[in-house]
């Protein structure tokens, strides 16, 4: 198990540095000056210079990478050019919305596709097998920007127990900021829930037909004691893998929800900075959107080492 | 198309959903702006998006610039212009404070102007400050601002956004903790969603009826409407689909207000590259253009057309569309006599903005009709800057909103990415420059237009409209915007 973990760890960190040095590489030839953006059309040479100073980028490009990658392990990314802020506060500020947001999306699509796969697989192409079958289908079909439209349209216009966008802040209390994550949180989860819940109903399907079950059942056990003692925790190794690929996809790729519901996350902050030229905060967020998916995918192969023996002796 | 096939959904979605009847709030405002400030300093940065927060409710400057354009006093309390136009001298208002407490003298303006004008600064518009010669406080409330040539626009440009005036004490922490002058004080940012202002209780002129006054910011065009609809903002001075505006003007709890910016559209051509160096072919170009399908294609038809570069609500304004209508054949003859007959192959770059991506599609239609095949590549803001209007000018045709104040004299600049080269042109504006009597001003910017529009310097397409939407009962706002601004101060519930 120690061996999994370190091989895995020492992984990690190979890919984060040349991830790091690759989105260095790449965003410093992108065209387009940041201080001429700051100044704009009516820009002079003497105030694009003072400006470059103060950007700091009047120092050579590798100067300023080597600069970058020594602040890295103690979280100092450098100051926005766009904010003039540090940029570790920008996303701090920015992962207190979306990671909460995701971790609550991926609660909502845990809790639904789980008891939906288990009783789906009570009677297999049954009336209920065939409404969830559909259910889920639905739910993959249709696009989560429309989905939030309409959420937006009922809870918020229509009903008005909703804010239709935007976040107060944590600073204002849980429920307030809660709310505001309600709806995205949904309009994030329900595909999800819906691959989820597919996925776990053929791991069920595929584990009720293994020899043991035959044998739980023989020896006496009801049909609902052998799904939840036996087939459940055997079913959840391709589960796990799926949830951990929809966890990072959702901090990673929430951007078009968390611009609907104007959310100041993790998306909506590098697609800002992205329009705007802000390179060095868009370097910054693709190097921890990175290093998010790497983790979660390390602890995925981690998770699966504790709930499968076989893995661990290996 | 992304953004047309979700109008047609929400549309759509809209018909299902009935709208409440929304309460109306006593003195406090939400206002949507679509972009949010890179910070709040607009002394150091040139973005629209912090003057469309903080000027006029948060910072002042000598004088402001009311909704018609005119400069009106401000923290100078009046002042006295020496006979040769060279001596301004400001007589500062008493019992100001700043924001933190700090009675406001004249050692602010000297370090504002000196700050803006100095070797460290990074003022967007440090031109408005270099004729500048001198700033000496005379007294503690009195400020004497010598200039190297008579200036006509000075008491314009102290009015400014670039010239507002700051403090010494918190210069360098305005961008987070802006410190000013005016009826409002900041109160807090949450990035990514609004920045909060609140009345100043301290505040030297008339207090404003609003007491918290709240930004949020908002870019895309369905969420817009959705906050509005919600009641969760009460008016966007800019909104960001005008395809809406019918059915908002239909819903009792809205009002659509529509007016115009500072910006001309222009369609500009690289004088710097053949054959649009040849006049014939510019007109020939203009002779292409549909203005009015333009207007209705790029802006819903909200716009007003230009035949020159001049805002068309002033009143100096000439209209000069006539002068080169819509005329395939005529253009077609240009293009045979300027010896390109069978039309020319050319690149057509367009910054992201929706109007000009909209425009320069039915634009490139135009000019194929007569024989000009344009490509069309779309950059993004910073790559139109650095590569389009900087050298190399490495483009044929662009299309682009000039939003500053009076910036038809641009044109005479050498290092202009118009690269248009025209001494006459030149010594009118030098003359516009040093003209301080209004009668003459007029007389010479209008000359300056005639002119442009005869060598179809570039093609003149519409003035940007300002496309508002507010909730019904909410008085106090501007219909135009002769400045980027969002003045709040007098705001009110009726």
């Amino acid at each position: 198990m120690l061996r999994i973990v370190a091989e895995r760890l020492l992984g990690f960190l190979v890919a984060l540095l040349a991830t790091a040095v690759a989105a260095f590489v790449l965003l410093d030839i992108v065209p387009g000056d940041p201080a001429l953006n700051m100044l704009g059309t009516e820009a002079r040479e003497d105030t694009l210079a003072a400006a470059r100073a103060l950007l700091g980028l009047d120092r050579p490009a590798h100067e300023r990478l080597l600069i970058w990658l020594a602040g890295l392990p103690f979280g100092e990314f450098g100051v926005s050019f766009r904010y003039r802020v540090p940029i570790a506060d920008l996303v701090a500020e920015a992962a207190a919305v979306t990671v909460p947001l995701a971790m609550l999306a991926m609660a909502l699509a845990v809790c639904t596709a789980l008891p939906l796969a288990l009783v789906s697989v009570l009677r297999p192409r049954g009336a209920v097998d065939w409404a969830v079958g559909l259910l889920s289908q639905l739910s993959l079909a249709v696009p989560n920007f429309w989905l939030g439209l309409l959420l937006i349209l009922l809870f918020s216009i229509s009903l008005g127990w909703l804010p239709a966008g935007g976040f107060p802040g944590w600073s204002g209390g849980i429920w307030p900021a809660l709310s505001a994550l309600l709806l995205p949180a949904v309009a994030l989860a329900a595909p999800q829930a819906g691959i989820l819940a597919r996925v776990a109903r053929a791991a069920l399907l595929e584990t009720l037909a293994e020899p043991y079950i035959r044998t739980a059942r023989a020896k006496g056990l009801s049909r609902a004691a052998v799904l939840f003692r036996h087939a459940l925790r055997n079913a959840l190794p391709p589960v796990v893998t799926v949830a951990g690929v929809q966890f990072s996809v959702m901090l990673a790729g929430s951007i078009i929800v968390e611009n609907l519901f104007v959310l100041p996350g993790l998306g909506r902050l590098t697609f800002q900075a992205i329009q705007q030229n802000d390179l060095i905060l868009v370097r910054n967020t693709v190097l921890l959107l990175a290093a998010a998916v790497m983790l979660v995918n390390m602890l995925v192969d981690i998770a699966y080492a504790a709930i499968d023996p076989r893995l661990r002796a290996r | 198309m992304q953004i047309a096939r979700r109008t047609m959904l929400l549309l759509g979605a809209a018909a299902l959903a009935a709208p409440r009847a929304l309460a109306q709030p006593r003195d406090s405002l939400v206002v949507g702006n679509p972009v949010e400030p890179p910070h709040l300093d607009p002394t150091t940065h040139v973005a629209g998006s912090i003057r469309e927060v903080v000027y006029a409710n948060l910072y002042q400057g000598l004088t402001l610039i009311d909704e018609q354009g005119q400069p009106y006093p401000c923290l100078a309390e009046r002042w006295d212009v020496s006979p040769d136009n060279l001596a301004y001298t400001f007589h500062l208002r008493r019992g100001v404070t700043f924001h933190d407490g700090r009675p406001f003298t004249s050692a602010d303006v000297v370090f504002t102007l000196d700050r803006a004008r100095g070797p460290q600064s990074t003022n967007a518009n440090k031109r408005l400050f270099e004729t500048i010669a001198s700033v000496e406080a005379t007294g503690p409330h009195t400020v004497r601002v010598t200039l190297s040539r008579p200036v006509g626009s000075f008491l314009y440009d102290m009015g400014s956004a670039d010239a507002a005036i700051v403090s010494e004490a918190t210069a360098a922490t305005n961008t987070t903790n802006p410190i000013g002058t005016g009826p409002f004080r900041f109160v807090r940012w949450v990035r990514g969603d609004r920045v909060e202002l609140d009345r100043y209780p301290q505040y030297w002129g008339e207090a404003p009826r609003i007491a918290r006054v709240t930004f949020r910011f908002i870019s895309d065009a369905q969420a817009q409407a959705a906050a509005l609809r919600s009641g969760d903002v009460h008016v966007f001075p800019t909104f960001g689909a005008p395809e809406l505006f019918e059915e908002l003007r239909r819903d009792p709890n809205f009002e659509v207000l529509l007016g115009l910016t500072e910006g001309e559209v222009i369609l500009a051509m690289n004088h710097r590259r053949r054959p649009l160096n040849d006049v014939r072919v510019r007109r020939a170009v203009t002779h292409a253009l549909d203005r009015q399908a333009i207007n209705e294609g790029a802006v819903g038809g909200y716009g007003r057309l230009i035949g020159t570069h001049y805002p068309p609500h002033y009143p100096d304004a000439l209209d000069l569309t006539g002068m080169y209508p819509h005329d395939v054949n005529r253009a077609r003859a240009l293009l045979r006599e300027a010896g390109v007959g069978s039309g020319f192959q050319a690149r057509l770059i367009l910054p992201p903005f929706p109007y000009a991506r909209r425009a320069g599609e039915i634009v490139q239609a135009m000019l194929a009709e007569v024989g000009i095949r344009a490509t069309i590549q779309v950059y993004q803001g910073p790559q139109w800057l650095s590569e389009v209007f900087r050298p190399p000018y490495d483009y044929d045709f662009t299309i682009i909103a000039h939003t500053e104040p009076f910036d038809f004299p641009n044109y005479a600049r050498p290092d202009w990415y118009i690269g248009w080269e025209n001494q006459a042109y030149r010594d009118l504006i030098e003359r516009w420059f040093r003209a301080v009597d209004p009668a003459e001003r007029s007389a010479l910017a209008q000359q300056a237009q005639r002119m442009l529009a005869e060598e179809c310097v570039a093609g003149f397409l519409f003035q940007l409209p300002k496309t508002g939407v507010q909730r019904r009962g909410l008085t106090g706002m501007w219909r135009n915007s002769p400045v980027q601004a969002n003045d709040v101060t007098r705001a009110a519930w009726s």
